[in-house]
């Protein structure tokens, strides 16, 4: 892995195989519906030293929406690429037709994987709206649609 | 063309001669609506078991009527035995209204119990059953059907399921049991009614 120049002060980092101190490998996925977070799953590796900056991720999730929102209206794809960004933490996102925005809090993955994450994830996320239990615009709870999303998370980001 | 009911290769021509020329609707849509149908007897019923039931008993006034239409399609006349309505059910029936087959397997001693395995089915395209509803038989509708068929041809079963898909089994199992065979006059019946 190659360092990255001045990490986030104070930002301890996991000491995990190739990473070095200082450096965190910050990947987390959200689906975010008409009016609060549907489902959430982190994939990077989440060392139990990350205290107060624990909820950062969400910090910086939430504040990249606006910027979702302004990109969503200038181009008619569904993939918006890099939306935002918060230091060395990178946000991608993607909407649905339905309204629903799949971002991605990352710190340097190219966009084509998460592209195609995005679209694999899109599929699932379908799939799942026909499930006759699952209410419209409510919390994904299936243990199958999260580890299907890992599998893919696996498959594209890693 | 009265035929009677008779091996598996005839049960199984008969479904799919029926199938070919019946009128056919999309499955997804059928399946989403039997699953928006299972989703609001949910809410009004909430107790599990009352809804196993209702199911059935839904299942049961479809059977009733379906029966009608698949002698006229079929144009079998009776069966000889219990083992070639099991045969029919499976290869014909089941293929002719929902285009799957099941197999027949199972049988007891004497011949009066037999099991209905489906491998596939399709009201259960996109379903995955959430943790709280796990005493729930899904289709138990098809339960329903079978017996409210079997009744109009003056048998009478009782039908459930053993096994299911959506609780983790890889293939369904619905159990019939004949009961008796109903020998009774036409105005006793109409009594009941």
């Amino acid at each position: 892995r190659r360092a990255r120049p001045g990490g986030d002060g104070g930002f301890p980092g996991p000491a995990g195989a190739g990473l070095t101190v200082g450096e965190t490998n910050m990947l987390v996925f959200m689906i975010v519906g008409r009016a609060e977070p549907l489902y959430e799953a982190n994939f990077g590796a989440s060392s139990s030293s990350r205290d107060d900056s624990s909820y950062i991720h969400q910090f910086v999730l939430h504040s990249s929406l606006d910027m979702v929102e302004n990109t969503m209206w200038t181009t008619s794809a569904l993939y918006l690429r890099q939306v935002d960004r918060f230091n060395n933490f990178l946000v991608n996102a993607y909407v649905t037709a339905g309204g629903v925005y799949l971002l991605l809090l990352h710190e340097g993955k190219s966009d084509d994987s998460v592209r195609q994450f995005f679209q694999d994830v899109h599929e699932l996320y379908v799939k799942h709206l026909l499930n006759p239990f699952h209410q419209a615009d409510s919390a994904i709870v299936s243990p199958s649609f999260d580890a299907s999303v890992k599998a893919a998370a696996r498959k594209f980001l890693q | 063309m009265a035929t009677r009911g008779g091996s598996v290769a005839t049960a199984s021509r008969l479904g799919e001669q029926v199938w070919s020329r019946m009128n056919k609707v999309n499955g997804e849509l059928f399946a989403l609506t039997y699953g928006a149908l299972v989703n609001q007897l949910l809410r009004d019923f909430e107790d599990v078991d009352a809804i196993n039931e209702q199911l059935e008993k839904m299942g049961y006034n479809i059977g009733v009527r379906l029966i009608d239409e698949f002698l006229a399609k079929t144009g079998v006349s009776s069966c000889e035995s219990f083992r070639d309505t099991a045969e029919l059910i499976a290869k014909a029936g089941f293929r002719a209204f929902l285009g799957v087959s099941a197999e027949v397997g199972g049988w007891n001693a004497d011949s009066t119990a037999f099991s209905l395995m489906l491998a596939d089915n399709p009201l259960t395209e996109f379903v995955e059953l959430p943790p709280q509803y796990r005493g729930l038989y899904y289709s138990n509708i098809l339960c329903g059907v079978i017996r409210g068929a079997l009744e109009m041809v003056q048998i009478r079963v009782e039908c459930r399921f053993v096994r299911d898909v959506l609780h983790g089994d890889d293939v369904s199992e619905i159990r019939v049991e004949l009961k008796e065979r109903i020998h009774d006059e036409m105005a006793d019946e109409y009594k009941e009614g």
